[in-house]
Order: structure tokens, then C-alpha cells, then sequence
């Protein structure tokens, strides 16, 4: 599902009909409430939020819990990797980073049967968070790049639904993955 | 259905139970009979801007289209806050930690590990009492001098650089750990201790965290909806009056 949470009317419409427009597999929901739009990243899990500035400002602490893809509407581009629809820019340049964010999430997820278990990498890193390591160390303890800790540790959080540190510790230890000796 | 002024207090209480400390954290105690919310506030003294804004945005219905927010008095949306804090400290965690004690007593096979669980209980009360204090003794404080500055017009240099430094937005993130932990301490009772003896006695447990998650969750939806938005607004009306700072 896609949840655009837009207090401007044209803006909100025109976004809704640009996605509509499109080849869309994706459920729609659109809003101009901070309260709904909480509602609905909490118990709809989105996977793709459009949010523009004064909305976006009050949905920080809803954000920092978010696992999906989040794009914040702009005026102008910006540096770095993060998504972000800068909805002033030529109509070529839009539609192409709607694209984009439509293959983030749109993409079949190869994963789905494994949703539950947790592959062996995740298992060693839960391990390694688990022991309290740092993201840095548990790169290096595995040969793998912080990035990709990163990611291990979401899709952990997503499959358990467990989300701090204290809390996977626990899950370890009652899963036998670490001895209550060892922390 | 929006909570209006006309409707019975008791009606209210009917529609969602929940309510019942809400409305007392209010001020307002059981025994009203059939009057209405306005007439109840009235005989109790109660602001009946901020009843109707506090009982519909725990109800989770959108305050901003309906309400006028902006009239709302600080000092006595700060004064709801400090006492729902109070029934965290007072109330939901003692009787959390009556049930967790009532559990754990059935659970002998594997109290090494319900006694991770209670650990994991301890660790979240604490940084619950960390977070209260904090908004208690930094951030009430100071949206109640941003209040008074902009209702004097008078701005001191010092607030001037709080504002400046620390604006109320910067508050707004202190939540999501509380929260989290929280959501995690449920998972792990739903999903991840062995079965218990007494189901009954870890369903009391689970209730008592859903109903603390349900408050907590209300309590920030007050902050984020209304404190910090007015906050805001005031800190940027100060500043554009004060250009020189």
C-alpha cells in the first residue's frame, strides 16, 4: 500500500493522479491529517509514504519506527541516497523518480517464505546484537560492510518484531542463540 | 462519533471505557448522573475546550478539523500531561508489576527465564522515569516560559537562546524508545516465552501493557498535536519579533 500524507489539496490530488495514472499495483490511501496518517503507517504498514514538510515534521517519532520507504515531497534536490520527490522539477525528471520508488517497493519479494525464520546471516547477527556489539563491529566480525548490517538488523526487527537492542537479547537468550552466561 | 459538548458524560464512558482515568486525570469523578458534558465540566470547574480536545484526540478522532485548538490555556494542557504521568508512576506500572509477580509465581519450570522478562520490565520503568523527569524538569518548563514570553512579549536573552538551540521540535524524538520497548516487551509475551501454566495470569499482564500502550500513545498524540504545534507557532512569532536575535 501507498499512503500519501499531503496537507495541500492540488498537490494531493495531483500526486493521487500521477500514481493512478501509472500502471499501479499498489492499494492508495491519501490523507491530509497527521492523526489518520499515524493511524495508518501504524496499523496498515505502508510500504511507501509520501509526506510533505509540515506533516512530515510532526510524524518524526512515527518515522524513526518506519520500515518502509519514506519520501519526503521537496522544492528542490537534494545530496545523498534517501528518496525524495522533488515535485517542482520537470515533468520528465518527477515521473522518473516516481519510478524508482514504485521498483523499491513493488518488486516481488523473493523472501516471502522465509518471512518467518531468520536466515543464517541474520542469525549471526542477531547473535553479535544480541552481545551488544556495535553496528561497526559486527561488520567486522563478519567481513560484511555496515551497510548491509544495517539492513540484516530491519529485516530482523520486521520478522521477530522486536525492535531494541535489550529486547533481541531477551529473544536470544529464550531461543538458546546466546547463553545467558555470555552477556 | 466526535465527543461533543451536549452528549451525556455517561454516554461517553459507554461508548469507551477507557476513558474512565482519562476523565478523572480531568477532574472529573463518577456519580454525574444523566448531565451532559458541558454541564458536568461546569459544576466541576473543568475547562471544557480542553475535555473535548483531550477526550476526542484519545478517542483518536481528528481534533484539527474540529477543535479550536489555538484557545487551548498551556498551563493547563501541561497540567493534563504532569498528571498522566502521575498515573503511569502511581497507578499502570505498580499494578503491571503486581501481575508480572502474580505470574511469576506460577512459573516455575522456567523462572531463569521469566526472570529475564521481569528484568526487561525493570529496564523499561526506568527509562520511563528517566523520560518523564526529563519532560517534567526540561520541556514543561520551558513551554511554559515560551507561553509567558509570548503573552508578555518579553524575551529574555537566555530563552532567546533556548529557542534558538533547543526548539520544541528537538523534544518531539524522546518518545520512540519508550514506545518501542514497550511493543517489544508485548511481543515477547505473546510471541516468545514458553507457554505459561496460567494463561489467564499472562493475558492480566499483556492487558495492563495495552492499556499503559494505549495512554502512552495518547499522551504523545497531545504533545505532538497540540503542545508543539502551539509551542511552535510561538517560537517563530517570537523571533520574527525580536529580528536582532
Amino acid at each position: 500500500m501507498i499512503l500519501i500524507a499531503i496537507s495541500h489539496f492540488v498537490l494531493r490530488r495531483g500526486l493521487e493522479a500521477v500514481l493512478r495514472g501509472g500502471n499501479l499495483q499498489q492499494k492508495m490511501r491519501s490523507t491530509s491529517s497527521v492523526s489518520k496518517a499515524m493511524d495508518i503507517i501504524r496499523n496498515d504498514k505502508p510500504k511507501l509514504v509520501y509526506v510533505d514538510k509540515k506533516i512530515g515534521n510532526q510524524l518524526k517519532d512515527v518515522q524513526s519506527k518506519y520500515s518502509g520507504v519514506w519520501v519526503p515531497l521537496v522544492e528542490e534536490d537534494k545530496e545523498g541516497s534517501e528518496p525524495f520527490l522533488n515535485w517542482k522539477a520537470p515533468k520528465a525528471l518527477v515521473l522518473n523518480a516516481l519510478e524508482q520508488q514504485l521498483l523499491l517497493v513493488g518488486k516481488p519479494n523473493k523472501h516471502k517464505d522465509t518471512d518467518r525464520g531468520l536466515s543464517d546471516r541474520e542469525m549471526d547477527v542477531l547473535r553479535d546484537v544480541a552481545l551488544g556489539k556495535t553496528n561497526k563491529e559486527i561488520a567486522d566480525d563478519l567481513f560484511i560492510s555496515s551497510h548491509t548490517v544495517i539492513t540484516h538488523r530491519k529485516n530482523i526487527t520486521r520478522k521477530l518484531g522486536i525492535k531494541t537492542v535489550s529486547g533481541l537479547t531477551v529473544y536470544a537468550i529464550l531461543n538458546k542463540i546466546i547463553q545467558m552466561e555470555e552477556i | 462519533m466526535f465527543i461533543d459538548k451536549d452528549m451525556k458524560m455517561a454516554d461517553a464512558i459507554h461508548y469507551n471505557y477507557l476513558l474512565l482515568p482519562v476523565i478523572n486525570r480531568l477532574g472529573v469523578q463518577l456519580g454525574f448522573g444523566d448531565k451532559s458534558i458541558e454541564e458536568v465540566c461546569e459544576e466541576e470547574k473543568v475547562d471544557l475546550d480542553l475535555f473535548l480536545v483531550i477526550i476526542n484526540a484519545f478517542l483518536d478522532h481528528d481534533i484539527n478539523k474540529t477543535l479550536e485548538i489555538q484557545k487551548l490555556s498551556i498551563e493547563k494542557v501541561v497540567g493534563y500531561l504532569k498528571a498522566t504521568h502521575q498515573f503511569y508512576l502511581d497507578q499502570m506500572i505498580p499494578e503491571i508489576e503486581n501481575r508480572i509477580n502474580a505470574l511469576m509465581q506460577h512459573f516455575d519450570i522456567n523462572q531463569k527465564q521469566f526472570l529475564l522478562v521481569k528484568n526487561f520490565f525493570e529496564e523499561y520503568k526506568k527509562e520511563l522515569y528517566t523520560h518523564t523527569q526529563l519532560e517534567e524538569e526540561m520541556v514543561y518548563p520551558y513551554v511554559i516560559d515560551v507561553n509567558k514570553a509570548y503573552h508578555s512579549q518579553e524575551l529574555t536573552e537566555e530563552l532567546a537562546r533556548r529557542i534558538k538551540n533547543h526548539p520544541i521540535n528537538c523534544y518531539a524524538q524522546e518518545h520512540s524508545d519508550i514506545e518501542s520497548k514497550l511493543f517489544d516487551l508485548k511481543n515477547i509475551l505473546i510471541k516468545y516465552l514458553p507457554p505459561p501454566e496460567q494463561s489467564y495470569l499472562r493475558n492480566q499482564v499483556l492487558t495492563a501493557l495495552f492499556k499503559l500502550e494505549n495512554d502512552l500513545n495518547d499522551h504523545s498524540r497531545i504533545e505532538n498535536l497540540v503542545l508543539v504545534p502551539m509551542i511552535s507557532e510561538m517560537e517563530t512569532q517570537l523571533f520574527s519579533k525580536n529580528k536582532s536575535l
